[in-house]
């Protein structure tokens, strides 16, 4: 072989590796990005302000299943950069809630729900009631329709899943979704949104999952609900009641399904009509899924949608001046830390220590009246106790008979 | 040759990766149905571990050797 036949074999070869880089980082960066475009060019770093002189008549509680400060930063980071802030992140007042149950160290989402719900620790799988199932637990959101204000429960999971369950039902164990299913419905929340559709269609339909003939969908309608499973059904929707469920199981989180930011807006505005107030539950639920299989780019993105839902409240919250809004998490999944990267975020080195949930206390920011209120090192239990106080229920946290 | 699945409560860490090669009676995780400590029933290799969402539960699939 000659040089020059050797030189252009060569220079083929080297540019035929040059074009594989090039489709690789094309084709790495479609599949591991998603766009924050529309996000990051509504936000900013600027504070939202402290409330002063009104009273909390609202509540918007959000909860980001798995979200350790690691998952808050590693999303700051990739959406809006280094010195960026997310919403919660521009929330004023910051804290740190502890999160394990009555009978361990670290906690699943039904204990953790219940602690945040009810004001009181139980043990882990357990639904709003007694470590030995026996009593159920007054929640925040029952305490709340107790006193003339509307309610709602938003979840990317289906929702009879623990968190958004320990809400509105009682159960010795969170695997009893048909239960739950039944519960949330007799407990008249005025908004139910999320997926899980297969846990309120009758046996005998395709991919139910219940154990009976029972349709709630159509019990649902009979009292009232309006019932919607598209997108487009859903911007039509009037209250006062409203289930939406938009998948058999979870939501997709992709379109054409609402984003869980849409769905908290649809709540706000069904709810706001009380002029007694209301309390909402919004839950990024995969936040803790993307985070149990170590997947940073599905983790960032699900704490991206749950932050959209975040603007979305405190938007409210900021023109009505009588809304709190709360934002934490249940645990931490995944044990995430940071390990290395560069300062724009394009890269992130990242490690993660377990494929379960951690110990590690979560993060706590609060907007709106009386935020304040939430500043400091809490164990979980004492938020919806403080929510309580400002909402002046009394006898709470509460044990009832079964 | 043999393949066994079960089920572990992901809420805790498992004591085993894809790829790992298991004894009989070695330690898994924590049991999704009785909530005791899981021990694999065979000698084997973890092929597969899969979180399946909906019951919070990791799916881990053994082949027997």
């Amino acid at each position: 072989m000659n040089k020059i036949t050797r030189k252009a074999i060569f220079r083929f070869f080297l540019t035929l590796t040059l074009i594989c880089l090039f489709l690789t980082s094309v084709v790495f960066s479609e599949k591991e990005s998603y766009d924050y475009s529309s996000y990051s060019s509504s936000n900013s770093s600027t504070s939202f302000p402290l409330i002063k002189g009104s009273k909390v008549k609202n509540i918007i509680f959000c909860i980001g299943d798995g979200m350790g400060i690691a998952q808050v930063a590693v999303s700051r980071i990739n959406a809006v950069g280094l010195d960026g802030k997310l919403y919660m992140e521009r929330m004023p007042i910051t804290g740190i809630a502890r999160t394990h149950s009555a009978n361990n160290l670290i906690t699943d989402s039904a204990a953790a729900g219940t602690a945040l719900a009810t004001g009181q620790k139980t043990n882990n799988g357990v639904i709003a009631m007694s470590p030995d199932g026996k009593n159920k637990y007054l929640t925040i959101l029952e305490a709340s329709k107790n006193k003339g204000m509307t309610t709602g429960l938003i979840a990317t999971s289906s929702i009879t899943d623990a968190t958004p369950a320990s809400f509105a039902s009682h159960v010795s164990s969170r695997k009893g979704q048909d239960d739950i299913a039944i519960q949330l419905l007799e407990s008249k929340v005025n908004v139910l949104l999320g997926g899980g559709k297969q846990f309120f269609i009758p046996q005998s339909a395709q991919g139910s999952k219940r154990k009976d003939n029972r349709d709630l969908i159509a019990e649902a309608k009979a009292v009232g609900y309006a019932f919607v499973e598209t997108n487009d059904d859903l911007k039509s929707a009037q209250g006062p009641f409203l289930l939406g469920l938009f998948q058999l199981d979870a939501l997709k989180t992709d379109p054409p399904e609402p984003t869980l930011g849409e769905l908290t807006d649809k709540a706000i505005e069904i709810l706001s009509k009380n002029k007694k107030g209301f309390f909402l539950m919004v839950e990024g639920s995969q936040i803790d899924w993307a985070s149990h299989e170590n997947k940073l780019d599905n983790t960032i993105k699900q704490t991206i949608l749950f932050d959209e839902a975040v603007g979305k409240a405190i938007d409210f919250a900021l023109k009505d001046k009588h809304t709190l809004v709360i934002v934490t998490a249940d645990h931490e999944t995944g044990g995430l830390t940071i390990k290395g990267g560069d300062l724009n975020g394009k890269s992130l080195d990242v490690n993660w220590s377990t494929k379960g949930h951690s110990g590690t206390p979560v993060p706590l920011y609060a907007f709106g009246p009386n935020a304040k209120e939430f500043a400091g090192v809490y164990d979980n239990t004492d938020i919806p106790k403080t929510m309580a106080r400002l909402l002046k229920i009394k006898l709470f946290p509460q044990t009832l008979e079964k | 040759m043999k393949e066994i699945i079960l089920y572990a409560d992901a809420t805790f860490d498992l004591k085993v990766r894809v790829g790992d090669k298991i004894e009989q009676d070695d330690e898994m995780g924590i049991s999704a149905d009785s909530g005791d400590v899981l021990l694999s029933p065979i000698k084997g290799t973890i092929e597969k571990i899969s979180f399946n969402p909906e019951d919070h539960t990791f799916v881990i699939r053994i082949i027997e050797e």
